[in-house]
């Protein structure tokens, strides 16, 4: 199926996600005010002398607010909803569909990106024009390469980890309690609540830093991590882990999915 | 027209696990105990293409298991399914082209969204031409009278705007092979009637198999030409729909509210077509021709409150079915 199709089931998905245009909007402005409280209290933080290691105040503050964009970005994600889709057993109408279900999720999943990054560049430009942040200052294009691939990776990794979460729902009816004590943990070792390598270079490499860490450090420092190709390969590595998690309960729970709700 | 063997099914087993919790404040210390119901057991099947079959059975039969089994949805545990020649589980794309399916409650439609918006994404994920599509569209809304509606939110239809809308969606790609599970369900009358007459147009139209199930057995005496009866996992009739229409078809069930509790001696005359008597209730079955003469015997000899004539139900179908053809 061409790019084109896909392109038409995405944007199908972005005026089903536009639907209520006042809740969606309103949603967006809580999102950018719980951007404002979080860089105003580093903000606060840094001005009293407060510094992380590694990183001066202006990169820190840069970190916070680039963590924020790539965030919606890479943890903007709506297969969250297949997990509910199983249970209810409402997914029984996609698998009557002659197209690759990976193919489907991949399109609603770049459909919300796509809404979700647009948007977040309005949050972003009055912070970078007060604060005289300049996130693409020193960026080579060894630097610009790198960027992109991380932003795959860690897209890639994100969108996995939760496709296992959901597949879980074939076998778990009350797989939410997993997935509420994960993200808490997510959110904690991705790297949103502070860059990871001011704290150990270990947590640097754990699975869950290519969903946020990464990407957020080269733009707030913007120079390439010592050991970047070593920090790639492990990174597919995850991702390939991931994967073949996925495949394989994803498989089993086929054989197991009955489809309840009827 | 010969007809080919859409449908084979040997030796299927299938059952289902599920775990059953107490009630109230103990269910909430306690995982509940496993069950396992088996649905099917060494079940088998052969149908033929190109007609209408109504499959019927009480609640619980295995008709929309064997509908899921037979689509691909889900997984038997033993046994050899064979639909339009492919292996449903396997989900390739050139058997899914052809299989349409309407689900009760699971939808084709976006809910946020007006109908037009799904049926755009169908065409897009079945491929189908521009034009084939326009037309196609043009013709199904106008026969089910939704034309007017298709740029509406979903959510504001009412049930039976949604389902004829539901129905574009399931047959948007011109299917060969459609099932239909409880299509006329909890609908009006006019919805229902609508929908039956799609069923058989598009049928003759595009030659195509369709199997409905469903609790109305006027769903299955108008659109049917086979009939396959399920109880309890197992095939209990198989044939065509005049067979069942001579055994039970030609009947009405009477039931009668009598003002004060009545004996079974009173109704003498009618004995042989009362099938129930509680106190001051009555069940009749009895056929077409005898319903004046019936009616008339009961407002002559009998204060009644309330009386209702109405087709049989499916489960009494059936229990007539088995005592007629033990």
């Amino acid at each position: 199926m061409s790019w084109k199709r896909w392109w038409l089931i995405g944007y199908s998905f972005f005026k089903e996600e536009t639907a209520f245009q006042l809740s969606f909007l309103v949603s967006k402005l809580r999102e950018f005010i719980n951007l404002i409280v979080i860089f105003l209290l580093w903000y606060a933080l840094l001005k009293h002398n407060f510094h992380l290691k590694n990183y001066t105040n202006q990169q820190t503050l840069g970190y916070f607010l680039y963590s924020f964009v790539i965030g919606q970005i890479i943890l903007s994600t709506r297969l969250w909803r297949i997990g509910d889709m199983i249970i209810s057993g409402n997914i029984s109408a996609l698998f009557l569909y002659p197209i690759k279900m990976w193919q489907l999720f991949l399109s609603w999943d770049i459909a919300h990106k796509v809404i979700n990054f647009t948007i977040s560049l309005f949050y972003l430009l009055p912070f970078l024009f007060f604060f005289h942040l300049t996130p693409f200052q020193h960026f080579t294009l060894t630097t610009y390469i790198f960027f992109i691939l991380s932003l795959i990776l860690g897209s890639l990794t994100y969108s996995f980890i939760v496709l296992i979460f959901n597949s879980l729902a074939f076998y778990l009816t009350e797989m939410w309690s997993v997935i509420f004590l994960f993200n808490i943990f997510l959110s904690f070792f991705s790297g949103q609540f502070f860059p990871l390598d001011a704290v150990s270079s270990l947590l640097a490499f754990s699975p869950f830093a290519y969903v946020n860490f990464w990407p957020s450090r080269l733009l707030a420092r913007s120079e390439l991590p010592p050991h970047s190709i070593l920090i790639l390969a492990v990174g597919f590595f995850w991702l390939l882990i991931f994967f073949l998690t996925f495949t394989a309960l994803w498989r089993t729970g086929l054989k197991k999915f009955s489809g309840w709700g009827e | 027209m010969p007809k080919d063997k859409v449908i084979e099914v040997r030796h299927l087993s299938k059952s289902y696990t599920s775990r059953e919790r107490p009630s109230g404040i103990k269910g909430l210390f306690k995982w509940g105990k496993k069950k396992k119901k088996a649905i099917f057991n060494d079940f088998n099947l052969s149908l033929d293409g190109q007609q209408v079959i109504g499959l019927i059975g009480p609640n619980g039969a295995g008709k929309t298991t064997l509908l899921k089994l037979l689509s691909g949805i889900i997984y038997p545990d033993q046994g050899k399914i064979k639909v339009l020649g492919y292996r449903p589980q396997k989900r390739q794309k050139s058997f899914l082209r052809q299989l349409g399916f309407l689900m009760g409650n699971k939808s084709h439609l976006w809910w946020n969204l007006p109908p037009i918006d799904s049926f755009q994404m169908l065409k897009v994920i079945y491929q189908i031409e521009e034009n084939a599509f326009n037309d196609t569209l043009t013709k199904f809304s106008r026969f089910l009278e939704v034309d007017h509606l298709l740029f509406k939110p979903v959510r504001q239809l009412s049930l039976g705007e949604r389902m004829r809308c539901q129905l574009i969606a399931a047959f948007l790609h011109l299917p060969k092979l459609v099932f239909l599970d409880e299509p006329t369900l909890a609908l009006d009358i006019i919805s229902q009637e609508k929908i039956r007459k799609f069923i058989c147009y598009y049928q003759k139209e595009y030659q195509a198999t369709i199997i409905v199930t469903s609790h109305y057995l006027k769903d299955i005496l108008t659109t049917a030409q086979e009939v396959v009866i399920l109880n309890n996992g197992q095939l209990v009739f198989q044939g065509n729909k005049d067979k069942l229409v001579s055994l039970t078809g030609h009947q009405r069930e009477i039931k009668v509210e009598f003002f004060s509790p009545t004996k079974r001696g009173k109704l003498q005359e009618y004995q042989p077509y009362l099938k129930k008597l509680n106190d001051s209730q009555a069940m009749f079955l009895v056929p077409k021709e005898k319903i004046v003469d019936l009616t008339k015997f009961l407002t002559t000899h009998f204060s009644i409150t309330d009386l209702t004539i109405k087709e049989m139900e499916i489960e009494t179908v059936i229990k007539e079915f088995f005592k007629r053809e033990p």
